[in-house]
Order: C-alpha cells, then sequence, then structure tokens
C-alpha cells in the first residue's frame, strides 16, 4: 500500500533527522525522531509500505519481517491521526533518496509518534448555530 | 449539517459588507483616520468614530505616520461597529450570518476563516468569541472590519487590532506574521517563541529598560527579502497572574485592563510607559525558545531547527486564517537558516536579558 500526506490539511517538514507534522483541522501537532522521521520521509515521498520495510531493513541490517510490522503499525497510527492518505497502486514508485547519513547509529530504535492536542483551543472545534435579535451569530459562550 | 441551498461566492459577501459600510460612512461626520508603516507597508485605516480609534491604536501608536497627500496605501481598511452606531444589518448580511449559523460545518473552517475563500480574490474570516467579522479583498486593497460591539470587544482583540487583516496583508505580500516575541539590539534581532505561558512575554518585558530593545511580545512580521528582518506590529505586552505582576510591579501603573484582571490577562502597552524601548524592527539573526523553570538562574543552551520550528510553527499557523503549507516552508525555512537557543527562564530578571546579551555576542 501507498501513501501521501494528507496535504492541504496536514503540514509537515523533516528538518535534521526530527518530523514536525501539524494537523490544521484538529489542531494537533505530532513530532517524530530518528527512524519515525524517516519512515515519514519515504511515505511522504510515494515508497510503498513494503519498500520502506525493505530499505529499513537493509540499512540497519534487521529483519524484513520485523520491519513490515513496525511500518504498518506507525502507518495504522498515522493513518488513524489522519496525516495520511491512501493513494493508487498504479503510480509508479520514485528513486529512494539517500537518507543513509541519518541512521547515524546504525542502530534501530522503534518509531514513536508524539502528539500533541494543547493548541487545540485556538480552533473553532464547537462551532456557532443560532443568531442574535441584531441578526449576528450567536458566540457559544452566549 | 450541510446547507441544502449551498452558495458560496466570497465577493458577493465583500460587496454586501461593503456597501453597508461604505453607506454607514457617508452618513457619519466623527470618522477618524490614521496611516501606519510596518516595513515598506502603508495602511490607511479609517475608524467610525474616535472612541473606536482609540480603543484600537493604543496597541499601534509607534508605527503611526503623518499624513502625507503623496503617500501611496498598500491597503485601506474600513472599521465599523454596529451596536453602538446602531444601523442594522441589511438583509443579505442577516441572510448570510444566519446560514453561517445555522450550517457552520459548511462554511466556516476550525480557524474561522470561510471556505472555498483560500487563494481567491477575497478572504473572510469570523470571530465568534470577539464579534468581529474580516474581509479582505486583494485585488482591491480593501479590507473591512465590522465590530458587533465594541465595547464588549476581548482585551486580546485590543492588545492586537485586526491581527487578522494584517496577517493577509503580509501574507499576500509574500511575508509572515508570526506568534513570536521578539527583542534585539543594534542589528541583531532575536524571535522569542512557544505556545502561550511559555515564557515569550515574561522575556520580553524583562528586556524593557535594559540594553535591548523591545519589539514585541505575541506577535510580529517577519520580512524575508532583501535580509530577514523582524517587525514590530503591536507594543502590547500581557502578563498572567500575581506572580507575574509581583515581578514587574510598576506594570500595575500602566495596565489597560485593571478592572477585568479576574477574567483576562493584565495588559499594558509599552509605548505608554517606556517609548524609548520600542524599536520598529530589526535584522533577525536567531530564534530563542524560552521555558519558565521557576528555578532562581536564567541559562541558556544551543537547541536544535526541529525545536524552533516545533515551538514557532503550530501556534502560528493554528492562529492565522489561510496561513497554509506556503506559511509552514516559510517558517521551516527561517528555522532552519537561523541558530536556535534554548533559554531556561529563571524568575532573577535581571539574567533574563543579560542570557539574551550573551546569546547576541555568539552570534
Amino acid at each position: 500500500m501507498k501513501f501521501r500526506v494528507n496535504s492541504p490539511t496536514v503540514v509537515s517538514e523533516v528538518i535534521e533527522g526530527e518530523a514536525v507534522i501539524l494537523n490544521l483541522d484538529s489542531g494537533n501537532y505530532y513530532s517524530m525522531e530518528g527512524s519515525g522521521a524517516i519512515i515519514w520521509e519515504l511515505l511522504s515521498q510515494g515508497l510503498s509500505i513494503t519498500e520502506v520495510s525493505n530499505w529499513l531493513a537493509q540499512t540497519f541490517k534487521t529483519n524484513s519481517e520485523q520491519m513490515i510490522n513496525t511500518v504498518t503499525g506507525l502507518v495504522e497510527e498515522l493513518n488513524s491521526e489522519g496525516l495520511i492518505t491512501l493513494i493508487s497502486q498504479d503510480e509508479a514508485s520514485p528513486a529512494i533518496p539517500n537518507l543513509e547519513s541519518l541512521a547515524v547509529d546504525n542502530i534501530f530504535v522503534e518509531p514513536k509518534l508524539c502528539k500533541y492536542s494543547d493548541l487545540q483551543d485556538l480552533l473553532i472545534l464547537d462551532p456557532i448555530h443560532d443568531v442574535t435579535d441584531s441578526g449576528w451569530p450567536k458566540a457559544n459562550f452566549e | 449539517m450541510t446547507d441544502p441551498n449551498l452558495e458560496i461566492n466570497p465577493q458577493d459577501i465583500f460587496k454586501n459588507f461593503y456597501n453597508y459600510c461604505q453607506d454607514c460612512f457617508t452618513k457619519i461626520t466623527q470618522a477618524r483616520e490614521s496611516y501606519y508603516r510596518i516595513s515598506n507597508y502603508t495602511v490607511h485605516i479609517k475608524f467610525a468614530n474616535e472612541t473606536i480609534q482609540k480603543k484600537l491604536s493604543s496597541a499601534q501608536e509607534h508605527l503611526i505616520i503623518p499624513y502625507d497627500s503623496e503617500l501611496q496605501t498598500d491597503l485601506t481598511v474600513l472599521v465599523w461597529e454596529q451596536a453602538s452606531l446602531g444601523k442594522p444589518l441589511p438583509s443579505e448580511i442577516r441572510s448570510w450570518f444566519f446560514r453561517l449559523a445555522k450550517f457552520p460545518e459548511t462554511y466556516l473552517a476550525p480557524r474561522g476563516e470561510i471556505k472555498n475563500g483560500n487563494g481567491q480574490q477575497v478572504l473572510i474570516a469570523y470571530n465568534g468569541g470577539s464579534g468581529v467579522i474580516s474581509l479582505y479583498d486583494i485585488n482591491k486593497k480593501l479590507a473591512l472590519c465590522l465590530i458587533r460591539d465594541v465595547t464588549k470587544l476581548p482585551y486580546y482583540e485590543i492588545g492586537s487590532p485586526l491581527k487578522v487583516i494584517w496577517h493577509w496583508l503580509v501574507q499576500h505580500k509574500g511575508q509572515l506574521m508570526l506568534h513570536a516575541g521578539a527583542v534585539g539590539i543594534e542589528n541583531k534581532g532575536v524571535l522569542l517563541v512557544g505556545k502561550g505561558g511559555s515564557g515569550k512575554s515574561t522575556t520580553a518585558l524583562s528586556c524593557v529598560g535594559s540594553e535591548l530593545k523591545y519589539l514585541s511580545d505575541d506577535y510580529c512580521v517577519v520580512t524575508q527579502e532583501p535580509n530577514l528582518t523582524v517587525h514590530s506590529l503591536f507594543s502590547t505586552v500581557k502578563l498572567v497572574g500575581e506572580n507575574d505582576l509581583k515581578r514587574f510591579p510598576y506594570i500595575n501603573n500602566f495596565l489597560s485592563n485593571l478592572a477585568n484582571l479576574k477574567f483576562e490577562k493584565a495588559m499594558a502597552f509599552v509605548t505608554q510607559f517606556s517609548s524609548e524601548s520600542v524599536l520598529d524592527q530589526l535584522p533577525l539573526r536567531a530564534i530563542i525558545i524560552p521555558q519558565v523553570t521557576g528555578l532562581k538562574t536564567t541559562t541558556w543552551e544551543k537547541a536544535s531547527p526541529a525545536k524552533a520550528l516545533f515551538s514557532l510553527a503550530p501556534s502560528s499557523i493554528l492562529q492565522l486564517p489561510y496561513a497554509n503549507e506556503n506559511t509552514f516552508q516559510r517558517i521551516s525555512k527561517i528555522a532552519s537558516e537561523l541558530p536556535c537557543f534554548s533559554l531556561k527562564v529563571g524568575t532573577e530578571i535581571k539574567q533574563i536579558p543579560k542570557s539574551i546579551l550573551e546569546i547576541l555576542e555568539e552570534l
């Protein structure tokens, strides 16, 4: 299965091996380091779960099946958060970028998606449903 | 629930509001006008009366420039308030407001922007908590700010007046409005970044009266051409709680919302008690991530650009309607290009500007 970043709702950047991801609709934001950032980078470039897993297994000299389980688990989490969407299997896979410099220790550490919801109060997640006598939409607290 | 008569035409919506505002302005004699300069942009704001002008100008007194017949403006803003001025809303606006209220999920995105407006000629955002609707026609260089009741404007609207419209102006020009404080000296400015409560305001205010100059505590503008520059937008400072007010006791004499401290952050305008400390702009040289520790001493260390992006981008983008992937990428570029530092903010106030000066010496 192949995925892409769920843009324009989701924006992200990988800087010096750390992924920073923001969901504009939910107000949640996320960070991932190490293998998580690498997996995010590879998935967002359209590589399939199998291709990502094989690349990780080769780079970190680990078991392919273990990598498939790891990547699949992370993909499920990213999908449930609305951060990625499935794309057509017909799309050709891109060339794999050189990310070996990110695997500094050559030791694979399980990816972890850190989620933050403390900015949700900046968003209107419970919109208004009524108008005042003057014709203005009513604010929730009125 | 979706509006069965779904119709989103931002141009028509703007036209209805503009006709209403224009009609209102032609029938009054007490309108007031000011001209503001930020970076290379000149903005002409027309207020319906002096009361509204005074309320919404305190935070930007330092940006007002004298009128000159040769001034070329980048934007004209009409600011009208309905409750005291008494002109009822016309049926077209009432009808649209009704549909907005009845089917908010159809029309409103989470940051209050009207859907289908992004990237179009007309931008519209509604803030129900403030009772403010902002409209901006990019091609006409014209914006409208309609306030339901200026006496009920929340303190944060007075502290950051027309924030959404300023954001749209600079975004349209390819620049950035950021949720960040800014201080600096001579040719070295720094951003202070982090979500609310992280210590931006304490850090910024601690610099007032020191060698460092003050540009902002909450929002600023960053332009990227020809060089990275940070610009003051509001001279507001906001503090939370009794401890903050004890650390800066002189502020109590200048609070603009003394009667409402049970419900609001304490708010003052630096231009009103230390105008010599306020600077319009500085070259931007670094990003600092303050973090209040509760300990006595302030210390600092280098931080990763990812941490700077993490501290700056979410709170900037989530509160600015129509900020999007381009905004995020511009912020990311700044975080990647500038050295970043963590500032562990202690309770000894004088140490804070001292630590920032040490950081600036590193640059």
